[in-house]
């Protein structure tokens, strides 16, 4: 041990000795333990261990203490409370046909007289220590296919994972969540079943996150994760349905309110805390059930009441509740009906309760599952056959209009003004890397052109470029490793940005975030920037290949590099996006230019970087804007205009002041923007039309000078 | 379980197991957040998420997993700590407010003040392996990195602590 580390452990060692604790201490334990338990019993009531936490319901919490009459409080926020069906619900939403059925090493597609159709899930105990915890069952397809969402518990991990069911189960793809064993991150669907969000809670942050799910003979794929937001409050919260207002959830402080899907802020929140005493709540497409906890119904001379049963309210639209043949256990009365849930489809639900369900009908038909079950959801199924055509735009993979530069999953195309189209690369055969990002060198003709692509896979990134020479492409190269991203810094895992050409074509710039050698994030970020001669680098040392340190980003999530700006010969204006815990936006920065074409970056070099509420290109400023419809707003110097974006847009997916992936705008410098989403793009003109562009299937696009 | 709960048999054992290891918990917490207040509410999480283990009897080493969720939740408590100082830098104009030294910790202790300017990961690498004495595996455990990534962190700390120590040797120099 040399000099300095005996030092160390001696200052650590004396530091350490004078921390004395104070008696609050065990107190803020006990209070903390105490809002735990609480949530534990509104989420894994005891006996039942996954049995409370099924996606696609209303799921309440029962305070029990005091069962002395049925106490209906409305299951959902006032401002949405109604017996109507949800409108956002697809209507193909009828009588059920199956059953989903999840145990703790299986999940099962069982027919509506119990037999089995399908294993969709089965874990032996050899390959699988840990349990499924939840499931949330997709709303049905077009085809008929569903999307079933499940979480597990292994070694500590929680993992999402979702397998088709339609008849072929597939396992398509997993997804960690995160680090816990307390509170299970409970996912929900999108009204539309194309996405499923959850609560992230790795890293003691509660993160909102979502990604996108495609049903089909594709057997569909889960989306990198996105986030929507971070949520106050940590990990407290489950999720209960996604509508179009938002998705409901219910903190475990007996506070239920909506999460807003664009930033995770809580709205409309209520207090459940008066004697609430609803067991579960359904909302189906022909009206709602309720499982409610009460006192049993004794004459008064035969003294007080003991134990709760539990009766189950069925309200079709516009008519009077019935009670609706619950199976004896229910009745027979209990102390601890926690346990007890339920889950309907039309006019079927299914309730359980210890490990045992059965389905129930309201026309008193009552039918027990075989086996164990701790969750199970009605559903309906098709027969597979396959979609027809969606209404609106054609999906063409490449848009009118340009000319562009347009990359797919599978080519890079540049598509001209007069409609001719190239190929450009294909990647077809790759199984390995797809295109995910384009952007093309300023100064560029479609006679003349490079296009830097971004391919990713496997977890990994490549930049490669793609050029045209007199009207003939040249084919696709791979960028030497020194300009890599990441790979100068040899480093294991990290993270990218686009790269973006500045305004001359003469570098091109990216932040880097070197991993912290698990595949985490390090919070420690890099302005990169390559020169562009021929190709990246330019073997010049002064303009070659550059690094910076962004010492203002440490410790946030998320750093892109959005636009670059020259102001003059020897100064020019950097603009990062950002993310951090509750705090989201852009910064400007300086960026400077020697004679001999050396960058300098310095972040402080205008005493202090300079936040600024949205992006900024070309002296246009925007945003993104959500009301009642989806607006965009475009401010410019005096003046703000406000376009209103297509019908068809989907307003779920944007998020003002997107941190990464997601929506994206792209100014055209004529004053129109880019908009792109959900891989459809539009052109907004200065007087506020749109046009779709393409839609299904572009990953980005590019416009050539 | 919840009938163990209620009647306090769980809550008398946790009681025990509180009483076993807090003391170093804070400590631990302390040294890497240099604030008391803050090392005892993170130290009153990371329980909490113990219990919440402990009860469901997965724990075999009580002491290990405190230290993995103190490091944790300090690790989350020093970026919003730091968020926080940047964003109040930003409204007066004074970006002291970024330093993660605590003015009451800084002291005479010269090495303690170099620590509290090391990189947070930095920081939590050298007090797990130097005050807590664990092997680089370990601390790569607890991190949740590669071992590799521990040892240049280590040497990375190590390294800017004898800068900071001999600028500050260089600065007492200059005044004799």
């Amino acid at each position: 041990m040399n000099d300095l580390e005996q030092r160390l452990r001696e200052s650590l060692q004396a530091r350490a000795q004078d921390v004395e604790v104070t008696p609050h201490l065990w107190d803020e334990v006990e209070r903390r333990l105490h809002r735990r338990r609480l949530s534990t019993m509104l989420v894994w009531a005891a006996g039942a261990a996954a049995a409370a936490a099924l996606a696609a319901v209303v799921v309440l919490p029962a305070v029990l203490d005091t069962p002395d009459r049925d106490v209906v409080v409305d299951p959902l926020p006032s401002e949405t409370a109604t017996t109507d069906p949800d409108p956002d619900q697809p209507p193909a939403a009828g009588a059920p046909n199956a059953l989903v059925a999840a145990s703790d090493r299986d999940i099962r597609l069982l027919g509506l007289d119990g037999s089995e159709l399908a294993t969709l899930v089965r874990y032996s105990s050899e390959e699988f220590e840990g349990r499924i915890l939840s499931v949330a069952t997709s709303p049905t397809a077009a085809d008929g296919t569903l999307g079933v969402a499940f979480t597990v518990l292994q070694e500590g991990n929680v993992e999402l994972r979702v397998v088709r069911a339609d008849n072929r189960p597939e396992t398509v793809d997993t997804t960690h969540v995160g680090w816990t064993g307390e509170l299970v991150p409970q996912p929900v669907w999108s009204p539309d079943g194309t996405q499923l969000a959850w609560i992230d809670t790795t890293d003691g942050r509660a993160e909102l996150k979502a990604a996108s799910w495609t049903p089909g003979d594709t057997g569909g794929v889960l989306g990198e994760p996105i986030s929507l937001g971070t949520v106050d409050g940590l990990g407290d919260y489950q999720l209960q349905q996604w509508t179009r207002d938002g998705i409901l959830a219910i903190r475990s402080d007996l506070r239920r309110g909506t999460l807003a899907v664009d930033d995770g802020t809580l709205r409309g929140v209520e207090d459940l805390t008066n004697g609430a005493a609803i067991l579960d709540v359904a909302r189906t497409t022909a009206g709602e059930f309720t499982l409610v906890a009460s006192s049993p119904d004794v004459p008064e001379d035969q003294g007080d009441a003991e134990g709760t049963i539990a009766r189950l309210l069925y309200v079709p639209i516009g008519e009077d509740p019935i009670d609706v043949t619950l199976p004896d256990v229910f009745t027979q009365g209990t102390s601890n009906p926690q346990g007890m849930w339920m889950n309907a489809q039309h006019e079927t639900a299914v309730v359980g309760w210890g490990g045992l369900a059965w389905m129930v009908t309201i026309d008193g038909q009552v039918t027990e599952l075989p086996g164990q079950v701790d969750a199970a959801e009605p559903v309906v199924l098709g027969d597979g056959t396959a979609p027809e055509p969606p209404d609106g735009p054609t999906a063409a993979p490449v848009p009118a209009g340009g000319p562009w530069v347009v990359v797919t999953e599978t080519e890079m195309t540049l598509a001209r003004a007069d409609g001719s189209q190239t190929v450009l690369m294909d990647w077809q055969d790759d199984a390995e890397f797809k295109p995910a990002r384009v952007e093309v060198r300023p100064g560029s003709t479609v006679d003349d052109l490079v296009a830097v692509v971004m391919t990713a896979g496997e977890g990994e990134t490549e930049l490669g470029w793609v050029e045209v020479r007199d009207g003939t492409p040249a084919g696709y190269r791979r960028f030497p490793d020194p300009y890599q991203m990441g790979s100068e810094l040899g480093l294991d895992g990290g993270s990218t940005s686009v790269p973006i050409w500045s305004p001359d074509g003469a570098y091109l710039g990216w932040v880097e975030e070197p991993g912290d050698g698990s595949g985490g994030s390090s919070g420690q970020f890099l302005l990169r920037v390559v020169g562009w001669d021929d190709g990246p680098g330019t073997g010049n040392t002064a303009t070659d290949n550059t690094a910076f340190e962004l010492e203002p980003f440490a410790g946030f999530e998320d750093v892109t590099l959005d636009q670059w700006i020259w102001n003059g010969e020897e100064e020019g204006t950097l603009f990062f996006r950002f993310a951090a815990s509750g705090v989201r936006g852009y910064i400007s920065s300086v960026v400077g230019r020697q004679p001999d074409g050396a960058i300098t970056y310095e972040a402080n070099a205008r005493g202090g970087d300079d936040r600024v509420d949205e992006a900024h290109a070309d002296g246009v400023v925007y945003r993104l804007a959500s009301g009642n419809g989806l607006t965009l707003v475009i401010q410019q110097p005096g003046a703000e205009s406000q376009y209103d974006l297509p019908a068809s847009f989907r307003s779920d997916l944007v998020r003002d002041l997107p941190p990464a992936a997601g929506p994206w705008l792209e100014p055209e410098g004529d004053g129109a923007l880019l908009f792109s989403a959900d891989q459809r793009v539009w052109r907004v003109e200065p007087d506020g039309s749109t046009t779709e562009l393409a839609g299904g299937g572009v990953r980005d696009l590019d416009a050539v000078d | 379980m919840l009938a163990m709960v209620r009647s306090g048999t769980t809550r008398d054992g946790f009681a025990a197991v509180f009483n076993a290891h807090h003391q170093r918990a804070v400590r631990l917490a302390y040294l890497l957040l240099s604030d008391h207040e803050q090392a005892e509410d993170v130290v009153s999480e990371a329980f909490a998420k113990v219990y919440v283990q402990w009860r469901k009897g997965r724990i075999d080493d009580v002491g290990a997993y405190l230290r993995r969720a103190v490091a944790n939740q300090a690790k989350s408590k020093l970026r919003r700590r730091y968020l926080e100082r940047r964003e109040a830098g930003r409204r007066t104009g004074d970006e002291r407010g970024v330093r993660r030294v605590d003015d009451q910790a800084a002291d005479h202790d010269e090495v303690w003040q170099a620590l509290n300017r090391l990189p947070e990961r930095q920081r939590a690498a050298v007090v797990l392996r130097y005050y807590e004495d664990l092997p680089e595996a370990e601390v790569a455990d607890i991190l949740g990195v590669s071992v590799g990534t521990v040892k240049s962190q280590v040497s990375r700390g190590l390294d800017r602590l004898q800068k900071l120590l001999g600028a500050n040797a260089g600065q007492g120099g200059g005044q004799r």
